[in-house]
């Protein structure tokens, strides 16, 4: 994992609703000082073999940044 | 409290504009369309209907964020990548856009992706188009300019690396984790898995290192 900052923590779990609010209120109550998360679904292949991608909904996708990470900081 | 808002030509919800809300406004050199529209959904109308907007003397053409633009005025436009620019593969940006974004960057417009992909991932997307403006990456915790004229650093963002592994030392998140994937601050990738939603959105093509985390 080495010793450097990171700028994105990407987490993947079964989509398990229970599972992941109880997930989601560990980061909430223990780390939402300096982090900011996005929830969704993971995407999968449409098809075996094709390269369109739709929403998996077995899994689940946590992605996590830096509180301080804004898209529209950009634009300041 | 209830605001008449209705939807400009732009599909924008406008309303009475709030005295006060954006008193910074008025200084900034562009104003600024945002757009979360899929790529399809875009088409020549959209540069006709900013051409017609600055056809006219003085217009407000978003008062509910109380912008005001003129003829003489430019538009910093900025949009997503995945789902927005790309084509349904996630990996091909939408030609038809391509053009339109073209076209608008030649009228003085600046465009700007924003875009929570990873800095690599992104920057075909940007040279694609042939921009010159800053990109937006890890949803705003990387934003630098990569032109060849200016490759300054604008914003890091990034987590201290305590953080992530007390995170990742979550008992939960530790029993239920089925992949795992950083990106470092020197854009390194590591990453257990490499099924297709991440070969697409995170690594598109460039090194990563598979293995435990």
């Amino acid at each position: 994992m080495g010793e450097k900052d990171a700028l994105q923590l990407v987490l993947e779990f079964p989509n398990n609703e229970e599972m992941l609010n109880d997930i989601l209120a560990i980061l909430r109550s223990k780390y939402s000082a300096g982090i900011t998360f996005y929830f969704g679904s993971k995407l999968k292949a449409k098809n075996p073999g094709e390269k369109i991608l739709v929403p998996d909904n077995e899994r689940a996708i946590i992605k996590i940044r830096n509180k301080f990470a804004s898209k529209g900081m950009g634009a300041e | 409290m209830s605001r008449n808002r209705k939807a400009n030509k732009f599909g924008r919800k406008t309303g009475k504009s709030l005295k006060g809300q954006n008193p910074t406004s008025k200084k900034r050199k562009f104003n600024h369309f945002g757009s979360n529209k899929p790529a399809n959904s875009w088409n020549d109308n959209f540069v006709d209907l900013l051409n017609e907007e600055q056809k006219k003397p003085k217009i407000i053409i978003n008062e509910y964020m109380n912008i005001k633009t003129t003829n003489q005025e430019k538009h910093l436009i900025k949009l997503d990548i995945d789902g927005t620019s790309t084509n349904p593969d996630f990996s091909t940006l939408n030609q038809k856009l391509k053009r339109i974004l073209q076209k608008l960057v030649k009228q003085g417009h600046k465009i700007c992706f924003t875009t929570g992909r990873n800095y690599l991932s992104a920057l075909p997307f940007y040279r694609e188009v042939g921009l010159d403006t800053f990109l937006v990456t890890y949803n705003g915790a990387y934003i630098n300019n990569p032109s060849e004229k200016a490759r300054e650093q604008v914003v890091v963002n990034p987590m201290a690396n305590e953080v992530i592994k007390s995170i990742l030392n979550e008992p939960l998140i530790k029993q239920n984790l089925c992949n795992v994937m950083i990106d470092k601050i020197d854009r390194t990738t590591i990453s257990t898995s490499d099924d297709i939603y991440y070969q697409e959105i995170f690594f598109n093509g460039n090194p990563y290192t598979k293995g435990d985390i």
